[in-house]
């Protein structure tokens, strides 16, 4: 009689759900490290300009707009996964790239237009503290996106089996999280920006 | 686990509906309070802080599903760690930050101390008073 010491693949993917919880969770404390060093920074603008001057409300809003789709997207592959639904998990991911690259794109568009403007991190402390956050959160946006394309394409060579769709299952944890710590990035820093 | 596949969707669309009303929502907080500034909106700010972590609230249990984890709660502990390790590091900041910008301002200073300030000349002990 023999016995199997394999460790089953949904065992598996357990373990790493739950490695990747726990990544997650010290990165929100990565990101809560960034968002204090902001709020305490917030007032050293020197003579740069301040939040208000350079924060662009409705560009903002469609970021948030296309993230929060992009998260939608992500969700739906998941459950369309799990229900072997191989086209719409595909669909659907390509989708949640596709907004994740606009908001990149938009992200970079944004710190382009600042850069262009003399508005650098090496203006104020102010400035340095929004670039560091921001662009933190934009670079896991950019991993994120890498990640999705090997996911893509190993999807495309195994199809959709419980190894795979734990991967999914992985990814989509990561991009929620993404949109997650966006909300306090939307609501601290660009609208309290705004109104400052 | 027993929902059907249109079922589970039409759950990511509700928790995506009510993210988007909470986005407008804090959107027109924003614009309503526009170049007010900070400490004439103390409203707007707690409005939006409300409107933040009920957000938060709704994508933990409608995308990341922190309400139904099966087994031990492995999860939901890391996080309640995680949300004290946050809060300590960020109103600890502030708070620290803000009594020192607070003990920073002129009017907690004495007499001795504004007219050090106004006249530093005054008070530079000279090379030759000490060495003659």
């Amino acid at each position: 009689m023999k016995t199997s010491t394999v460790t089953p693949v949904s065992a598996r993917n357990d373990n790493s759900q739950l490695g990747l919880w726990l990544y997650l969770m010290t990165d929100c404390i990565l990101f809560a490290a960034l968002f204090a060093t902001y709020a305490v920074l917030l007032v050293g603008v020197a003579d740069g300009p301040g939040p208000a001057e350079i924060f662009e409300p409705w560009f903002v809003l469609t970021q948030t707009g296309i993230l929060l789709l992009s998260t939608l997207f992500a969700g739906i592959s998941l459950v369309a996964a799990s229900f072997m639904k191989r086209q719409l998990t595909v669909i659907m991911l390509v989708l949640t790239g596709i907004m994740g690259l606009l908001f990149i794109s938009m992200e970079l568009f944004e710190f382009q237009k600042l850069i262009s403007e003399g508005f650098t991190w090496q203006t104020s402390a102010f400035l340095s503290a929004f670039f560091t956050l921001v662009a933190t959160h934009g670079l896991h946006i950019f991993f994120g996106l890498i990640w999705l394309g090997v996911l893509l394409y190993r999807i495309s060579k195994q199809g959709l089996t419980e190894k795979t769709i734990g991967h999914i299952k992985l990814f989509t944890m990561f991009w929620h999280f993404l949109d997650v710590v966006w909300i306090f990035i939307f609501t601290f820093v660009y609208m309290m920006g705004i109104i400052q | 686990m027993n929902k059907s596949m249109r079922q589970q969707i039409n759950e990511y669309i509700i928790g995506f509906s009510l993210c988007v009303l909470l986005t407008g929502a804090a959107f027109t907080v924003g614009m309503l309070y526009k170049d007010v500034g900070l400490d004439g909106a103390t409203v707007a700010v707690i409005v939006l802080t409300c409107l933040a972590l009920l957000q938060f609230v709704i994508q933990s249990v409608y995308f990341l599903h922190l309400d139904h984890e099966i087994g031990p709660k492995w999860r939901l502990a890391s996080f309640f760690s995680m949300i004290s390790v946050l809060l300590i590091i960020v109103v600890g900041s502030l708070w620290i930050m803000y009594n020192l910008n607070y003990n920073m301002m002129p009017e907690m200073l004495d007499d001795e101390q504004t007219q050090m300030l106004e006249n530093p000349d005054e008070f530079i002990i000279k090379d030759e008073l000490i060495n003659p």
